[in-house]
């Protein structure tokens, strides 16, 4: 564990904006994204002051109205002004910190646009790092409190404590000037020697962490429906259960370690706590000895002490609170300010033009972290309105070619060039407008049928979608919702959302591209899950789309190859093999045997006969 | 708020929501047994150190009004400092055993909720209606905090509470007693009964005001309740969206962002934190507002009663501290029970929603018949004129089926998605029960079997099979201590042989790495190859292979292919699948379409009988024909 700590220590990088900095950014973004915020959290602080006075004054005021016994017209108007004006106060606060709830929530929704536009438009290759994805967590993170909470933190509990810490000390110094450094000193120490536990637990927070992952993948897994199944079909009850028992004991075990721990800190809170008081009633009790203090300032000064030793812990507390929060906000603005390897807004715009050529010159590339080329001097040109096939095995890197044309990495070696310019010159964003594309992974979003076709929320063109629709083959089963192009998709923003089947999917999908209608067409094996009818229908589909435009498709099937102008088969990072069918064919290459077999399966003879042979000369 | 009554179905009353609390906390308590216990006994040795201390601040203060005698000051010093000695002993000891008995107590009850959906007919854990209640469940706990855990709280509260009342009652009774010495103005109010009628009364109200003010606010609020459920919602989806590496293309080239970032405004600026902010500014934000100025009065109040008191000489000013103090923990209690109660009314309903759903039945019927165990697999499994339609569904996913299984043969299923071949494989595994017709197992309608047994003749490799990032051993065996000789053969025979060899942890190599980061990531045919495993150590005389292929690339699929004769042995075998090119190597081929099965035979004659089967057949066999 410590060997771990110490490297932790050792990896963390040094933040790259210091505390006074992030301040400075938070308070200039509260104030940009709400002003009322940023003047209703001074307002709070001034009412909190205010009312902790009152309060402070409030019972030993009262007794010395009676000790002294000026009557009951002095009693009643401090208790009225004391009480009735706590009570007044108290009402302002909380109704101010009511109305914060809504403007927090804006300034939160404008932080996390800021890390939704980075994050959606940053350079692809960042999402391969492991550093961007920590990064993105932990802006996300910061928007949820963070930021916020530093600027809150830094006034209505550092600035509030600091202001109050000089208050009561003031009171105590009065009394006796070792008063307030004594208490002062023993809080000091239960602060530190509390945060010192808390870091401890901290620290051990990494094996409790793995007790929580573990725990979240049995609660997450055991009730999705695939292993429902599984589970009754297996028998698998008594398994997860053993499961659940092992996680359990984790983290009754560290449970056991935790809680002997901070049985100390038990015993030294004790310790301190009871000298302090001690030391305390020690002078204040000499003190009313020598007569030196009434009935009423006693009971003011036992609370001037207790409010004083809160304050000193108050005050290391909220120091390190603002540290913490400006670590998010660090957070938060190393990610907005993320280097970006691709050019956009400083990028040339893309030149239009009828027709565009994409050329892939000797390209290779590697994956981060991967200790062999996924590509290696791929070489292929895709001309103006030509339809190009791709095939090859699972992992020959089909996919990484498309990534490479699509613009989403840059090769290590050699260049992409779109009409015999470099793509890396152009504004990359400026760069993908001219792709409608399929890929094997994709992305839905929950909202209505009609948005996800449009890709906009707004100025929909109905005439076009509806179009769109008809032509993807997606009319029968929007006919069928009750809300049509509204219907939702996905349950996980709404309730009346529905789920798509595979080949709707591929169908929405394919309305999606159709609707974007850009000049280059990119398919990566999008109908691998669909029935052999329905595959047909969306190739003939896409091959009526691709009319007249830059068409790339890529399968390890071979149904794309029927109504493609050429072929490229992919093995080992190469183009190893171009032509069309029938030369591939000839050649008797990789390709060839590939199709054969597929294609066995489909000839007549006796075809377990046949493998059976073939097993026998193997043997 | 009657308005919001009712848009409730029904109000529960307090009798009714106390016996769900009630039962809330039994099961609470049979979760962590001995954490609640503690949990009390903490609070109430924290009540009566309290209170000590007050009582002995008081002669403290009392002293040093009058006689200030050294001894005496000196006295109560030592005594305040002890009691808060014995206060935290009793504080750390409680607390730390506390923390210990009650850890997993959530993950507990969530575990029991998990388990009940997974014992429940497959037909209604797929249902979205009860997965829907059961993650309501869930929601409802994370983000209103309401639920089964709410009743430890108000159990806690009401418990804490009648202790400090019955110790606020013991230091302040003196005070309604103490007499003002006669002769002084106003003594006859002061000393009769009438003046603790009238702070009670003013308290009463004020305490009832608040109570009100709160609950009418926390009604306005709660109408934000949907709204905020929805932008949670809206926030956790994108956030997953963005962060999604499988979703970065998609969301460069169709630049989703903008979509993203109008729909969160939509949820946020124009939803949830618009309804707060005219609710905050209007009638909840003030009514929150004399909540507080409310709640903060009865203190001054009790001041006021108690200074009268005082003023008369009825007692000492040391005395007024106490009875200050111990007034004011009475009545904040008693707002507090009000508070609670309202609270567990509040609350009873979820608590209700959790045990409605963990009392849901088992509606397929459970017969106890065994299964005999044959050596020679003699199973004979018959569809009669089976119909069978999803619960919500209309139309029929399989109308009319009958077909007889040959022992030992293999059984090619085909047809479009969505023609009823998964749907058939359920139906035969008992998954669901027909609503019509019936299924017979050696002549024996399979409900009259022992669910258990009967799923023994079974071994399923299903198209979305699931393996657990457990060891590989276990994924084989489905248990802990499985026989590992067994599981290593039966990964042979699946082809996974020489992987496994491979594997310096061998069986114990877990599986991905989301349960245990030193697992090993497997590709797609490696883990289908374990799933096949898996069935065969499960070692049925039927063997079920649903869309084995669909993942893989040719040469992968060419390899299960070859492998099919010794996967399957001398079991009777079932295989489904849109690549029609595994209808070669099957003896009998049956075509489903729209949840019949419109054709059966062999593949050349069902080539010659020029049916569905053909045109499949020529819809794939044509891109290899013509070259």
């Amino acid at each position: 564990m410590s060997e771990k700590d110490v490297k932790d220590k050792k990896t963390r990088e040094k933040p790259t904006y210091g505390a006074p900095r992030c301040l400075l950014f938070t308070c200039g973004r509260v104030w940009r994204y709400s002003k009322q915020f940023f003047i209703l959290i001074w307002t709070t602080l001034a009412a909190n002051l205010i009312c902790t006075v009152l309060n402070f004054y409030f019972a030993p005021s009262l007794i010395g109205t009676l000790e002294r016994g000026e009557g009951i017209a002095a009693f009643m108007l401090t208790l009225l002004v004391l009480g009735g004006g706590q009570a007044l106060v108290k009402g302002i606060i909380n109704y101010i910190d009511k109305n914060c709830v809504s403007y927090r929530q804006i300034l939160k929704s404008r932080l996390t646009e800021e890390v939704t536009e980075k994050i959606a438009a940053t350079s692809y290759p960042n999402f391969l790092t492991e550093k961007f994805k920590n990064r993105t967590s932990q802006a996300f993170e910061a928007t949820e409190s963070g930021v916020i909470n530093s600027f809150c933190d830094l006034i209505t509990y550092f600035l509030k404590t600091l202001i109050l810490f000089g208050f009561y000390l003031y009171f105590l110094t009065d009394l006796h000037p070792l008063l307030g450094f004594v208490t002062g000193i023993l809080s000091g120490i239960m602060f530190f020697y509390n945060r010192w536990a808390y870091a401890w637990g901290q620290r051990h927070r990494d094996e409790e962490s793995e007790v929580w992952r573990k725990w979240d993948y049995v609660r997450d897994n055991m009730v999705k429906l695939p292993f429902i199944k599984e589970l009754k079909l297996f028998g698998m009850t008594g398994w997860i259960e053993s499961i659940f028992r092992e996680v359990y004991m984790i983290s009754a075990r560290l449970s056991v370690k935790r809680e002997k721990f901070f049985a100390w800190r038990g015993v030294v809170n004790i310790i301190t706590n009871v000298l302090q008081q001690g030391f305390a009633f020690y002078i204040l009790i000499s003190a009313a000895i020598r007569g030196e203090i009434t009935a009423a300032r006693f009971v003011l000064l036992v609370s001037a002490i207790d409010n004083f030793a809160a304050q000193v812990g108050g005050v290391f507390d909220s120091i390190n609170h603002v540290r913490q929060d400006c670590l998010k906000v660090n957070n938060f603005m190393e990610f907005i300010n993320y280097p970006e390897p691709f050019k956009f807004e400083n990028g040339a715009p893309v030149p239009r033009a009828d027709g565009y050529e994409i050329k892939l010159e000797n390209v290779s590339y590697t994956y981060p972290g991967a200790d062999k080329k996924t590509l290696d001097r791929f070489d292929i040109t895709i001309r103006r309105g030509e339809k190009l096939a791709m095939v090859g095995l699972n992992g020959a890197g089909k996919t990484t070619v498309v990534k490479l044309i699509c613009g989403f990495i840059d090769p290590d070696e050699g260049r992409v060039l779109l009409n015999g310019q470099d793509i890396r010159d152009f504004d990359r964003r400026d760069y993908y407008r001219l792709f409608s594309a399929v890929f094997q992974q994709f992305s839905v979003i929950d909202s209505t049928i009609a948005q996800n076709i449009s890709q906009t929320v707004e100025n929909i063109d109905r005439l076009k979608l509806d179009d769109c629709i008809k032509k993807a083959g997606l009319e029968k089963t929007i006919k069928k919702l009750p809300q049509g192009i509204e219907t939702h998709l996905g349950r996980d923003v709404y309730d009346d959302g529905i789920m798509l089947s595979g080949g709707q999917t591929q169908r929405l999908l394919l309305a999606r591209a159709l609707y974007k209608n850009a000049p280059i067409l990119v398919l990566d094996e999008p109908t691998a899950a669909l029935d052999p009818l329905a595959e047909n229908d969306i190739y003939m589909k896409y091959n009526a789309m691709c009319s007249g435009k830059t068409s790339v498709f890529i399968s390890h099937r071979f149904a794309s190859t029927r109504f493609c102008d050429r072929v490229v088969y992919v093995a080992d990072g190469r183009a190893a093999e171009v032509g069309t069918h029938d030369e591939l064919i000839k050649l008797g290459g990789g390709y060839a045997k590939l199709f054969e077999v597929q294609a066995r399966y489909y000839r007549e003879g006796d075809i377990r006969e046949a493998i059976r042979k073939e097993k026998e000369n193997h043997a | 708020m009657p308005k919001k009554q009712k848009e409730k179905k029904y109000e529960m009353s307090v009798k009714e929501s106390a016996q769900w609390t009630l039962k809330a906390i039994k099961l609470l308590h049979s979760l962590a047994p001995g954490e609640m216990e503690l949990e009390f006994a903490n609070d109430i040795s924290n009540i009566i150190f309290n209170y000590v201390n007050i009582y002995l601040m008081a002669r403290l203060i009392d002293e040093l009004a009058t006689r200030m005698r050294p001894e005496k000051l000196v006295l109560f010093a030592v005594l305040i400092i002890v009691c808060l000695i014995f206060d935290q002993v009793f504080y750390y000891i409680f607390f730390h055993i506390k923390q210990y008995k009650g850890i997993f107590r959530g993950e507990k009850k969530q575990y029991m909720l998990n388990k009940k959906l997974t014992s429940l007919d497959f037909a209604d854990a797929e249902g979205q209606e009860i997965r829907d209640r059961f993650f309501k469940i869930k929601q409802d706990q994370d983000w209103l905090n309401m639920g089964i855990d709410g009743a430890y709280n108000i159990l806690e509260s009401f418990i804490g509470g009648a202790v400090m009342i019955l110790g606020g009652v013991v230091l302040s009774v003196s005070f309604f007693f103490t007499k003002v010495p006669d002769g002084t103005k106003g003594a006859w109010f002061l000393n009769s009964p009438l003046l603790i009628l009238a702070v009670t009364a003013i308290i009463a109200i004020i305490t009832k005001l608040a109570t009100a003010s709160g609950i009418k606010a926390y009604n306005i609020e709660s109408r934000t309740n949907d709204a905020s459920s929805k932008m949670n919602r809206m926030q956790r989806h994108t956030e997953d969206i963005l962060k999604d590496e499988n979703r970065a293309l998609d969301m460069r080239i169709y630049d989703q962002r903008s979509q993203i970032i109008a729909m969160r405004r939509e949820a946020v600026d124009h939803g949830y934190a618009a309804m707060v902010k005219k609710y905050s500014r209007g009638s909840a934000g003030l009514l929150r507002a004399a909540q507080s100025f409310a709640v903060w009065l009865p203190d001054s109040v009790m001041f006021f009663a108690v200074g009268l008191k005082a003023l008369a000489g009825a007692f000492t000013i040391g005395a007024v501290t106490q009875y200050v103090q111990a007034l004011t923990r009475v009545s904040d209690c008693i707002s507090e029970a009000i508070f609670n109660l309202s609270n567990m009314r509040i609350n009873a309903p979820y608590i209700k929603k959790v045990f409605d759903f963990m009392e849901l039945p088992n509606k397929m019927y459970q017969g106890s018949l065994t299964t005999e165990k044959r050596s020679d697999r003699q199973y004979d499994v018959e569809f009669r004129d089976v119909s069978f339609r999803y619960p919500t569904a209309k139309n029929w996913a399989l109308r009319h089926v009958n077909i007889k299984f040959r022992v030992g043969t293999r059984l090619a299923v085909v047809g479009e998605n969505g023609s009823g071949k998964s749907t058939f494989i359920k139906l035969l595994c008992r998954l669901y029960d027909p609503q019509e017709g019936e299924i017979l197992l050696n002549g024996i309608d399979i409900k009259k079997y022992n669910p258990k047994d009967y799923m023994d003749v079974f071994s399923v490799v299903f198209q979305d099979y699931f393996l657990l990032s457990q060891p590989l051993g276990e994924n084989v065996g489905c248990s802990k201590d499985y026989n590992r000789e067994k599981a290593e053969k039966c990964l042979c025979e699946a082809g996974f042989g020489e992987r496994l060899k491979s594997l310096p942890d061998g069986l114990d190599t877990y599986i991905n790495k989301e349960f245990e980061p030193t697992g090993v990531q497997f590709s797609g045919g490696e883990l289908q190859k374990i799933a096949i495993a898996r069935a065969l150590y499960k070692n049925a005389p039927f063997i079920i292979l649903d869309e084995p292929t669909a993942a893989l690339d040719p040469i992968a699929e060419a390899e299960i292919y070859k492998q099919f004769d010794e996967i399957t042995g001398d079991r009777t075998a079932i295989y489904i699948s849109h690549r029609l090119s595994s209808c070669r190597f099957c003896d009998e081929i049956a075509v489903f379409d729209e949840g019949r099965i419109v054709e059966r035979g062999k593949h050349d004659e069902l080539i010659k009988a020029r049916g569905r089967y053909k045109e499949l057949w020529e819809a794939q066999a044509g891109y290899y024909g013509s070259c």
